[in-house]
């Protein structure tokens, strides 16, 4: 399982014998030249789990190069999005689903995410929608719940579980936000949420449209208090496109101290300029940071079969201890004198 | 002895024996400078003697793209530094950017430097395939920096394009049409989200003649970071 670095944006690409998996997209040409880096030319599944551009466009720009023949989309569809990035994505959706039809290259695409949606990769690797729960799904994006809260984007977005042999390995935050996180807890059909590894919602930033950095910090805790992840993976950039929260680490750290926080790119949070040679640990896998040396672990790299993570903690301590000493990661570690 | 290592990531040391410069499999001696201002030319000239190379400084007139003069000149030269405004005291009767972009189909390096960018941006864009590198002048002042805008022109030259310069089969959309001057559009795959005008000249009619929300598709560089570098190739009508 590897958490391409394409910038702001998020993208995870799932590699068994038995076919590839991608859950959202990211934006621009990142993930076209993640997949041709690593000669990828045939996806089985593409499942969105919403309808923002940072995790969309990816798709357009898969589609439209007919380099790789993507087989199946699942969209957590959000008519109320508007957005024209996402009527471009259903009119590429729609003219592949066409060609098929026409004894094209097979394709379907599915819309609709809710919890209980499940994907096998064969016969060890499934994936499971823990949320968006249907109640909050059919209410949609503009309605809001039984206490009152306002549904938006966020709340709906999907969570996807990897679970490896049986045994929660990986959670897929996507963009979750506080009304979605609080559903995710009240819906005794997720469980459980524990995983060892955690691809963090929003990329870190604001868990709600209020933008509050309270707020932000409790859903960290919260977050972290319930999935335990021992490593909290974020697909984030520097400014202008994004920029993780210090209320996010903070939080996390103060209920999971030891957990391994482990950024694509190199926040201006962290480091107020950019180190002169990109990380030594970079493989040879696309990561968008590399050239213009933005890359903290870049494109990150999961073994979903045994946990081994690349870059190692070693190496990406090393890393930042050199490039990066007043990092979030360090300064926000219960205990540091950092 | 000159030797400059480019960036980390990069394989290839370049190294000098007392003039030149190695860039990947190509050695760099002569460096044609082009630019309608001589004291410009000198700047220049000085910058890339700095970094190790020799300066050929252009006099002008340069008369057609297709001259004996501007063939001389390029054939004598191993890379091309080029300034786009060029018709100064009808020092040349082409545009920088054209004269990069003949060069890169001679597979000659060439840098375009200029501070026109944004204000030459329709015209730019129209040769912008075929410019690996744009930088103000300023910026490859630096030997270092002139140096690594080399090897971006011989990397894409030689196939390895940057991420920002890659072209992809990819949807184009009009969202506003201006009648009998161009078209506005929008690319949905590339990260930024301003919208992009394109003069009639550069696109196809039946692109030039669409109606708003016509869609197509082109081959366009949407890994790009700015939309000035944004450019369109191989249209086709859906």
């Amino acid at each position: 399982m590897t958490v391409v670095d394409v910038g702001h944006g998020s993208a995870t690409v799932i590699v068994t014998d038995d076919g590839v998996v991608i859950v959202d997209t990211g934006p621009g040409s990142a993930l076209l030249e993640y997949l041709t880096s690593q000669q990828l030319t045939t996806i089985h599944t593409v499942i969105l789990s919403h309808a923002d551009a940072d995790h969309i466009r990816g798709l357009v720009g898969l589609l439209g190069a007919r380099t790789v023949d993507v087989q199946e989309v699942v969209v957590n569809a959000d008519s109320m999005q508007g957005s024209t990035t996402w009527r471009d994505l259903v009119y590429e959706l729609d003219a592949l689903e066409r060609r098929a039809k026409d004894g094209g290259a097979p394709f379907t695409f599915t819309v609709g995410i809710t919890t209980g949606y499940r994907h096998a990769l064969g016969s060890s690797i499934e994936l499971l929608a823990l949320g968006p729960r249907q109640r909050l799904a059919a209410l949609g994006v503009g309605n809001r719940d039984a206490t009152g809260q306002e549904i938006r984007s966020n709340s709906i977005s999907a969570v996807i579980a990897v679970d490896v042999n049986g045994s929660r390995v990986a959670l897929l935050g996507g963009d979750l936000d506080d009304v979605g996180l609080a559903h995710l807890l009240d819906d005794a059909s997720a469980r459980p949420l524990r995983a060892p590894f955690l691809v963090y919602p929003h990329h870190g930033g604001h868990s709600s449209h209020r933008s509050n950095g309270a707020d932000t910090e409790v859903f960290a805790r919260t977050l972290a208090e319930v999935v335990e992840p021992e490593v909290a993976i974020f697909s984030t950039s520097r400014p202008p496109a994004g920029n993780i929260r210090a209320e996010t680490v903070r939080g996390l750290l103060a209920s999971m101290p030891r957990c391994r926080v482990v950024c694509t790119q190199l926040s201006t949070l962290c480091a107020a300029a950019v180190p002169t040679t990109a990380p030594a640990y970079l493989s040879d896998a696309y990561s968008h940071g590399r050239d213009n040396h933005t890359c903290c672990a870049g494109t990150v790299r999961l073994i979903l079969s045994s946990g081994t993570l690349a870059p190692s903690a070693a190496d990406h301590w090393r890393f930042i201890e050199a490039a990066a000493p007043t990092a979030l990661c360090r300064v926000h570690r219960p205990g540091s004198a950092a | 002895m000159f030797s400059a290592e480019l960036s980390s990531e990069s394989p290839f040391l370049c190294s000098a024996t007392e003039v030149g410069v190695h860039v990947l499999d190509r050695t760099i001696t002569r460096v044609a400078v082009i630019d309608d201002v001589a004291e410009a030319r000198a700047a220049m000239g000085w910058a890339v003697v700095d970094a190790g190379m020799e300066a050929l400084p252009a006099e002008g007139p340069l008369n057609d793209i297709g001259s004996a003069a501007v063939d001389r000149l390029l054939s004598s030269v191993d890379a091309v530094v080029c300034d786009h405004h060029l018709a100064y005291g009808d020092y040349a009767a082409f545009s920088g950017a054209e004269l990069v972009a003949f060069c890169y189909s001679r597979g000659l390096p060439a840098i375009l430097s200029t501070q026109w960018e944004k204000a030459e941006i329709e015209m730019i864009r129209t040769h912008r395939a075929h410019i690996p590198v744009l930088v103000n002048p300023s910026f490859i002042a630096e030997p270092d920096h002139l140096i690594r805008a080399l090897l971006s022109c011989v990397q894409e030259l030689s196939g390895a394009y940057a991420s920002s310069r890659r072209p992809w089969r990819t949807l184009v959309r009009v969202v506003d049409v201006r009648p009998s001057s161009g078209v506005v559009v929008e690319v949905p795959a590339w990260q930024g989200d301003e919208m992009i005008y394109l003069p009639t000249e550069a696109v196809p009619p039946y692109v030039g003649e669409a109606e708003v929300d016509r869609r197509f598709h082109a081959r366009v560089n949407i890994g790009a970071a700015r939309s000035e570098e944004l450019f369109f190739l191989d249209w086709e009508d859906a």
